[in-house]
């Protein structure tokens, strides 16, 4: 018989956002690196004037990471080249999830 | 793992403790779970909207009418569309989209749907329909 183990599942939301350490801990790097991300702009901070301690993150700060981190270990592109990648993408994502919600396949 | 009400495509939930061991004696990592909603038959995701497409006749659309919706939240509601509706057209229910603290609007796109002139009464209606409107050009935009 399977053995089923409870855990406690949090949804990263407004109400519960990502530290700068945990967000550098889910993609692999160091602190430093999250806040190259916020100076080019690939992940956006709405207390940027607070210290990096007390910043928080999104969900959609966690995903902008974990692709510049692809782009950077895949394809060897710098910060700034990923954050133009990373704003086309997001572009053409939105566009057709418009597209989509309209019933345009 | 139960799905938190609210979470919406794109969100991540973590699973504390479920990811890695830890070396030497470090706690285990977290698990991430990246949230995606699956195609569903009536409904699409838009952010925190939905949309769904919504078929009447050609008397519905013209006249006005009241029809029933079918809602996500497994209700069904009755939804007022407007007289001279054309096709396209978006009718909004507030609040009736995904969960959340705020949350999205439940969009109904307008598809006019033809009864098929299958009859001897339907083509009748056609043409009758013809004679009343024939000052109705849908293709004056064309210059013909």
């Amino acid at each position: 018989m399977a053995t089923v183990s409870v855990t406690t599942a949090t949804a990263i939301s407004a109400s519960q956002p990502l530290a700068l350490n945990e967000l550098a801990h889910a993609v692999g790097a160091d602190t430093a690196w999250v806040v190259q991300l916020v100076e080019v702009g690939i992940v956006q901070v709405t207390t940027a004037e607070a210290p990096p301690e007390r910043w928080q993150f999104s969900s959609t700060d966690l995903q902008c990471a974990l692709e510049a981190r692809r782009l950077e270990r895949d394809f060897g592109v710098g910060l700034d080249a990923a954050a133009l990648i990373l704003d086309l993408q997001h572009e053409v994502r939105r566009l057709k999830a418009v597209l989509q919600a309209h019933g345009v396949r | 793992v139960k799905i938190p009400p609210g979470v919406h495509p794109g969100q991540f939930i973590r699973l504390a403790g479920q990811g890695m061991p830890g070396h030497g004696g470090e706690a285990a990592g977290d698990l991430y779970l990246e949230v995606r909603i699956a195609p569903h038959k009536l409904y699409r995701v838009e952010e925190r909207d939905l949309y769904m497409t919504l078929p009447v006749t050609p008397t519905e659309a013209a006249l006005g009418a009241q029809v029933q919706v079918p809602t996500p939240g497994g209700g069904v509601v009755e939804v007022t569309v407007p007289r001279n509706a054309r096709g396209g057209m978006k009718l909004r229910l507030k609040g009736r989209g995904l969960a959340g603290k705020t949350p999205g609007d439940l969009y109904l796109l307008i598809e006019i749907a033809l009864p098929p002139a299958d009859s001897d009464a339907a083509r009748a209606a056609y043409e009758q329909l013809a004679q009343a409107a024939s000052s109705f050009n849908p293709r004056q935009h064309l210059g013909v």
